[in-house]
């Protein structure tokens, strides 16, 4: 690799922060349900990132490759709280609320926190592949790459998560 | 009635999360630090065919460059490198940089006290290098310099840290903070004071200023946990000892446990002796823990919720020890843990105050009397190994 393709991924390397910074630290928040955790993990996926292009590391898709950076420090995230038995419900109930976004009703808001209610109450890779599909907006090509899971088994996951949310939410 | 809800339409409100620009920002700019400090591979390769003034560059400079700008694998292995070798200004830099990208205090804090602990380990290494290969003791210290600042510089980190838990009224974890921090100043502190000959506290010595400025975060933390347990004291005070007793006595119970385990993980890199102090000290402290049991069930609420703060105190202490002490010997630790009993003389008069006056005045200093102390220990020693031998 030559000199002036090194500035090059520098340039690819921030431009990809400043394109996916905010939507990957919104995706670890919405997992994890801690501000503080969320930017570690956010400045964690960056660090690890640039390491891995630095040493020689070649990323053909910078948004797939951040996300799943992300979320393989999510799963070593969890791991580490089940070492110390502190239950995942435990980790939820200690984290600090989410700042409402604005409603459009009052019905609107109070299903705002009923889903966000419920969808930390789904197994954890139904959250997580919901959340890529409807908050990041990952399309289910990128959420296979991302996942690993098949295509098939993505959208089986989309459905049933969806079913379930809306189950738990009129049940209320 | 709550319409039927469209969990999707729902799920995409999610996306209107409130952004967090400050952290953002601020970790945009640790990170274009960071990539500058741990450039691509490769990258010199540009940068010296354009470069005018490669020609004219003092050698010195020109390898710093070169050091700096060769990319990661140089940063790679500068990570084993140690004080005085040529790529162990580069370690510190990138260690700088990994700090900065963190923003969460208490990540922030826990990082800064890996780099303390890797300084201590660094510094043994060095120290028992350089009397191998008969180092002069002016090159020690030259050599030492940049790693003790550093060892300062991450010590203010982690005392800020501890200084926010304080303020936080996290008084545990600032307890155990402090200790941390009180105990890694004074294992440093013994492993220069056992292997660099002469008084490192000396107004000529190259160190002087560092070593001074180690010894005063050190009381700065023992001041604080002094602190922290007297504010503790006079909150309770006021509502009431009976309640707060026995949450005290049951952190401390549990403080035991989390001991023995950090013992039996850290034996086996104890010698004989430090394994002995340490079960004793576990053993001792079972006892007090009793005779705080007994104190609260005998109605003397106000001595047991005493008893058990001191025995957390202590055992934030002993828990650090057991964690960096494998660096000292035995006898150095047996000080150490003497040191940390003797606290009490230091509350009415503050060896930072104590410190600063006696420079002014020209007196010595106790940590250079600590260091005398220290010198002719070590000369009584080695006669005593002399004459056995």
């Amino acid at each position: 690799m030559s000199g002036l393709k090194g500035k090059k991924l520098e340039k690819q390397f921030l431009d990809a922060y400043d394109q996916y910074a905010e939507a990957i630290l919104r995706h670890a928040h919405l997992r994890v349900n801690s501000r503080a955790i969320a930017q570690d993990l956010t400045s964690e996926t960056f660090v690890k990132t640039w390491q891995f292009v630095a040493g020689g590391g070649e990323v053909k898709n910078f948004k797939s490759f951040l996300y799943r950076v992300c979320n393989n420090l999510i799963i070593d995230y969890y791991r580490s709280k089940a070492k110390t038995n502190v239950s995942l419900e435990d980790v939820a109930e200690q984290s600090e609320p989410i700042q409402e976004a604005s409603y459009k009703d009052i019905d609107t808001g109070i299903a705002f926190e009923s889903i966000k209610k419920h969808l930390d109450s789904l197994p954890h890779d139904y959250k997580q592949i919901l959340i890529h599909r409807y908050i990041d907006e990952l399309d289910i090509v990128e959420i296979k790459e991302i996942t690993g899971k098949s295509i098939t088994n993505i959208y089986t996951i989309i459905h049933r998560g969806l079913k379930m949310l809306r189950k738990k939410t009129e049940d209320d | 009635m709550i319409k039927k809800i469209k969990p999707k339409l729902i799920l995409k409100e999610l996306k209107k999360f409130p952004s967090d620009e400050k952290f953002l920002r601020s970790l945009r700019e640790g990170l274009v630090n960071y990539v500058k400090t741990n450039p691509a591979v490769d990258y010199k390769t540009e940068t010296f065919q354009r470069a005018p003034f490669k020609v004219r560059m003092a050698p010195a400079v020109l390898i710093g460059i070169i050091a700096v700008l060769s990319g990661a694998g140089t940063v790679a292995a500068s990570q084993n490198s140690l004080p005085g070798e040529a790529l162990y200004n580069i370690k510190l830099l990138s260690e700088k940089a990994r700090v900065a990208v963190v923003l969460n205090p208490k990540t922030k804090a826990d990082l800064q006290f890996a780099m303390v602990q890797k300084r201590i380990k660094e510094a043994k290494e060095f120290l028992e290098k350089a009397k191998m290969e008969q180092t002069a003791r002016q090159q020690q210290e030259s050599d030492l310099s940049p790693a003790v600042d550093n060892f300062n510089e991450n010590l203010s980190g982690v005392y800020g840290w501890a200084d926010n838990l304080k303020k936080e009224g996290n008084f545990e974890d600032a307890i155990q903070v402090n200790s941390d921090l009180k105990t890694a100043a004074g294992v440093y502190q013994k492993i220069l004071e056992q292997n660099l000959d002469g008084d490192i506290y000396e107004k000529t010595s190259e160190i002087n200023k560092s070593m001074t400025m180690v010894d005063e975060w050190k009381n700065k933390a023992k001041i604080q946990i002094e602190d922290i347990s007297q504010k503790e004291s006079s909150g309770v005070r006021s509502t009431g000892f009976e309640n707060s007793a026995q949450n005290k006595i049951n952190a401390a119970s549990k403080k035991v446990e989390t001991i023995e385990k950090i013992f039996q993980k850290n034996k086996d890199n104890l010698d004989f002796q430090a394994q002995q102090l340490s079960r004793q000290k576990i053993e001792d402290t079972k006892q007090i823990l009793e005779n705080a049991q007994s104190d609260y069930n005998s109605g003397d609420y106000e001595k047991a919720f005493e008893k058990s703060q001191d025995l957390i105190k202590n055992l934030s202490g002993t828990k650090a020890f057991l964690e960096i002490s494998p660096e000292i010997n035995s006898d150095s630790l047996k000080n150490l843990w003497n040191e940390d009993k003797d606290s009490g003389d230091d509350r009415e008069n503050p060896k930072i105050e104590r410190t600063k006056n006696s420079e002014k005045s020209g007196e010595k200093t106790k940590p250079q009397e600590n260091n005398q102390k220290n010198i002719q220990e070590k000369q009584n020693q080695q006669e005593q190994k002399n004459s056995e031998d």
